[in-house]
């Protein structure tokens, strides 16, 4: 098979999984947060509401295309397909099982940091383009969280790259597979290096507790605040597919990815997505979002540090650790 | 440390929530019971002997909050049943829609004559269907479940000492069983479908016999991307309005590293990707909207109309590019090197070995800018008060 | 390794497709009005009339935050050569990246001090 034929069959059949894992997850999070708030949640369409997502879907995809006026139209119809493609272009790197991963990238990291460092330019641009003071706002404070979380992302991810000394996700879960999972052994750069990259992800993907950008009750919806329809869908799923695929780099990156025992490398990686997703819904529904000023000075003031300082420590462990204790 | 024992507190709070009976039911298919002291509409029921027991005292007329009752006491005569003397009322309307249901006409009766009732009045379309005239009151008391409380009762219980009366003849509502909690549904978070087959499906390095340049579609895919960094580059001059010669100038980077991405170099096809069109495109965003611009004019370019001047600019760039590629050394075998091209690790070992003295003075340079950028920041911020377009807060 | 590339690209473009395709889908699936008016087009001001445009100023302190990201990937992006070689290279790379990361640390600090990430 040529490399653009495995690329494509790879990236059809993963998009068509991610699709159907966040219409479930749709659900999910619905029916969990329901639960959570001692609600019962959807209910109706399907047995226990389970056609609720194939509802949502069907319903937004008929709502009328409204295009504001004094938008820009191009750049307002260009975002939400840049935000599919570059939320979704991030898990062509993700491996699955030791033989399955669209792409197969030497430097899967640091592509993986580029392609999710890219939502950035359709946050701004649906912003932008919309012509709404709400939408123009939400952009700006969106890129602003994005790129400020972004260098403790980076530093998070670092941990893993530095312990494993390879660049390529299957590298790093290969390594994870033949000594320790980075979460566990070595804990202190592993384990905290986790909840910072988890933090990170979530302020990347606009998650509360750090959803500022789309404050409901201040900012209206954002950046989405004028859109309709099919592309307001777009932008929905793309926050959807970012998490996913966020929770599942999370359990490649420091949870050993496809490495289990009994049962084959698929079941493990796909289950410790969701076990990763599910809390992302967990932490959601509970906490309350952060103000701005918290925000960037819990980034700067305390994450970035400690980015920095577990960089140190794990290189530390790489040079100093006694060789038995990799 | 607060607040993070605080937060994993509300974790737990809420998971156990999750795993717990829900307080809500599913509205038409289980209806549950109202509670007793439910209350909604009003009746006027009768006494011990059967007569209506209201006897127009307008004590209820009077505590009303909302002024909504209208009592018409009627004569003095004796009464058919008893023989006694009492006052009657004539007429008795209560206008449900600006009743707040405090219940305080119910527990200011002595007689019990007014009481409320559970079951509510059905929707109107008009408002003056809501006002109950003396007729429909009647009518609730034979026809309507009561709610619990009447007026000696509730007199009753709110007097410090206690005063033997005699038993209240309404019949109270029946008590209502505990509510039936709905068996929780089980959620099950269902795995997803794997791709199948991935066996044979590694991604293979056929395709490295093929670089250098000999290729067709490997031209042919050169070109398309030099071609679309080079009219992207084109429409960042051409483009009037600042923001989206930005965006263009991202298609012209992306454009950079797909051509990074074509010669081998992995890594620096990321870098410019995650630098250049993350970073410093956003960077160039930022730039252009914190300008102070006139109420009402988009940010647009205002220097187009002095091309000679950037034509020589850029003139001298490309002559300075051109001779550094012609000076640099072995361009004639380069096909010959690509073929063992640089590794992540060769870069490394590259960095850290060789140019170790760059890599130590390159971090004092990142620092000189982050000082440099420290003072810019501090002079562009000139408080509060001198920014009336300040728009972020 | 460029085979890997076409198959990341090949990936990009299905992603594509499906944006696109859900955008078609909706062309054909959508109700149409069938009359349009100028008040559905005005953008969303809480009802209001919308007041000029809406491409305002901003502060100061974007800029700077972009800045900042720009400097500390640089940082970044130089550690990761740095990563794959630390276990071949030994101390002699541990020290210098340790200087390294320090003197940018030494930028962060002052950064803190002058309180120039202040989000007030
Ligand atoms: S209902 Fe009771 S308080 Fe009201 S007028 Fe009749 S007797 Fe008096
Ligand atoms: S319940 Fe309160 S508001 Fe309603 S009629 Fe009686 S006294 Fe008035």
């Amino acid at each position: 098979m040529s490399a653009l034929g495995h690329g494509a069959l790879y990236g059809a059949v993963l998009i068509a999984v991610m699709l159907s894992t966040v219409a479930v997850g749709i659900w999910f999070e619905r029916k969990f947060a329901g639960r959570m708030q001692s609600r019962l949640g959807p209910t109706i369409v399907g047995p226990m509401g389970l056609l609720q997502p194939l509802a949502d879907v069907v319903k937004l995809l008929q709502k009328e295309d409204i295009i504001p006026a004094g938008a820009d139209r191009a750049l307002f119809n260009l975002a939400p397909v840049l935000a599919t493609i570059f939320s979704l272009g991030v898990a062509a790197v993700l491996p699955l099982s030791p033989h399955m991963i669209a792409a197969d990238l030497d430097i899967g990291v640091v592509y993986m940091l580029a392609v999710g460092g890219l939502m950035v330019v359709p946050t701004f641009m649906a912003g932008w383009a919309s012509n709404n003071k709400f939408a123009l706002l939400g952009g700006m404070r969106a890129v602003a969280q994005s790129i400020s979380y972004g260098v403790p992302l980076v530093l998070a991810v670092l941990v893993p790259v530095i312990l494993s000394g390879s660049l390529s996700l299957a590298g790093i879960v290969r390594w994870q597979s033949e000594h320790h999972w980075f979460a566990l052994w070595p804990v202190i750069p592993g384990l905290p290096a986790f909840a910072l990259y988890f933090m990170a992800m979530l302020a990347e993907a606009n998650r509360i507790p750090f959803d500022i950008p789309e404050a409901e009750s201040e900012l209206v919806a954002g950046v989405t605040t004028e859109y309709t329809g099919a592309k307001f869908t777009l932008f929905y799923l793309a926050e959807y597919v970012h998490t996913l695929v966020g929770s599942a780099i999370g359990a490649a990156l420091f949870f050993g990815g496809w490495d289990g025992p009994f049962a084959p490398g698929l079941h493990w990686m796909v289950a410790k997505t969701l076990a990763l997703f599910v809390v992302v819904y967990w932490v959601r529904w509970t906490l309350l979002r952060l103000r701005s000023d918290q925000l960037m000075e819990l980034c700067w003031k305390w994450l970035t540090p400690i980015g920095v300082a577990l960089v140190l420590i794990a290189a530390a462990w790489v040079q100093f650790a006694p060789q038995g204790a990799l | 440390m607060g607040h993070i024992n605080d937060t994993l507190r509300a974790l737990w709070t809420t998971l156990r929530t999750a795993f717990r009976p829900t307080s809500t039911v599913q509205f038409p298919a289980v209806v549950r019971p109202r509670g007793e002291r439910y209350r909604v509409s009003f009746a006027l029921p009768d006494d011990e002997n059967g007569e209506m027991a209201c006897i127009g005292c307008l004590t209820c007329e009077r505590i009303c909050p909302s002024q909504v009752i209208k009592v018409k006491p009627g004569v003095k005569r004796e009464s058919p049943v008893t023989g006694k003397k009492r006052a009657y009322t004539d007429d008795f309307v209560i206008d449900l829609s600006a009743c707040i249901q405090c219940e305080l006409c119910v527990q200011v009766c002595n007689n019990d004559a007014i009481v409320m009732v559970r079951e509510a009045e059905q929707p109107m379309f008009e408002r003056e269907d809501l006002v109950l005239g003396f007729a429909r009151l009647r009518k609730n008391a034979t026809d309507r479940t009561r709610s619990w409380g009447h007026g000696t009762m509730l007199q009753e219980s709110q007097e410090p000492a206690k005063v033997e009366k005699k038993a209240p003849a309404v019949k109270a509502a029946p008590a209502v069983a505990a509510e039936p909690r709905q068996p929780a549904p089980r959620s099950p978070s269902r795995a997803a479908e794997p791709p199948e087959d991935g066996a044979r499906a590694r991604a293979r390095e056929g395709a490295r016999a093929r670089r250098g340049g000999t290729d067709v579609s490997a031209t042919l895919a050169f070109g398309v991307v030099a071609a679309c960094a080079l009219l992207s580059a084109v429409f960042v001059v051409r483009a009037v309005d600042l923001i989206r010669a930005v965006l263009w100038l991202g298609i012209t980077l992306i454009a950079t590293a797909a051509l990074y991405a074509m010669l081998g170099a992995s890594f620096l096809a990321g870098v410019q990707l995650l630098l250049y069109v993350g970073g410093v495109m956003t960077l160039m965003v930022f730039g252009v909207m914190i300008t102070r611009r006139h109420e009402g004019i988009a940010p647009t370019a205002t220097d187009t109309v002095r091309p000679v001047r950037g034509a020589v600019v850029a003139a001298s760039l490309f002559g300075l590019v051109a001779a550094a590629i012609v000076n640099t050394d072995g361009l004639d075998d380069a096909p010959a090197r690509a073929l063992a091209p640089l590794t992540l690790a060769d870069l490394g070992r590259s960095i850290l070995v060789e140019h170790v003295l760059a890599f130590e003075a390159l971090s004092l340079l990142l620092l000189a800018a982050i000082i440099g950028a420290v003072v810019i920041a501090r002079r562009r911020d000139p408080g509060p008060l001198d920014e009336p377009t300040e728009a972020s807060r | 390794m460029q085979s890997a590339w076409l198959s990341a690209l090949a990936f990009l473009v299905v992603s594509t497709l499906l944006g696109l395709g859900v955008l078609g889908a909706a062309k054909a699936l959508r109700v149409r009005a069938r009359k349009d008016s100028r008040i559905k087009h005005l953008t969303y001001e809480c009802g209001e009339q919308p007041d000029g445009l809406a491409w305002m100023q901003f502060h100061a302190r974007y800029y700077v935050v972009a800045l900042f990201f720009v400097l500390f990937d640089v940082e970044a992006v130089f550690l990761f050569p740095w990563a794959v070689v630390l276990r071949e290279l030994g101390a002699q790379a541990f020290i210098a990246a340790v200087s390294f990361v320090v003197v940018l640390m030494l930028g962060w600090f002052y950064v803190l001090r002058k309180e120039a990430l202040q989000w007030q």
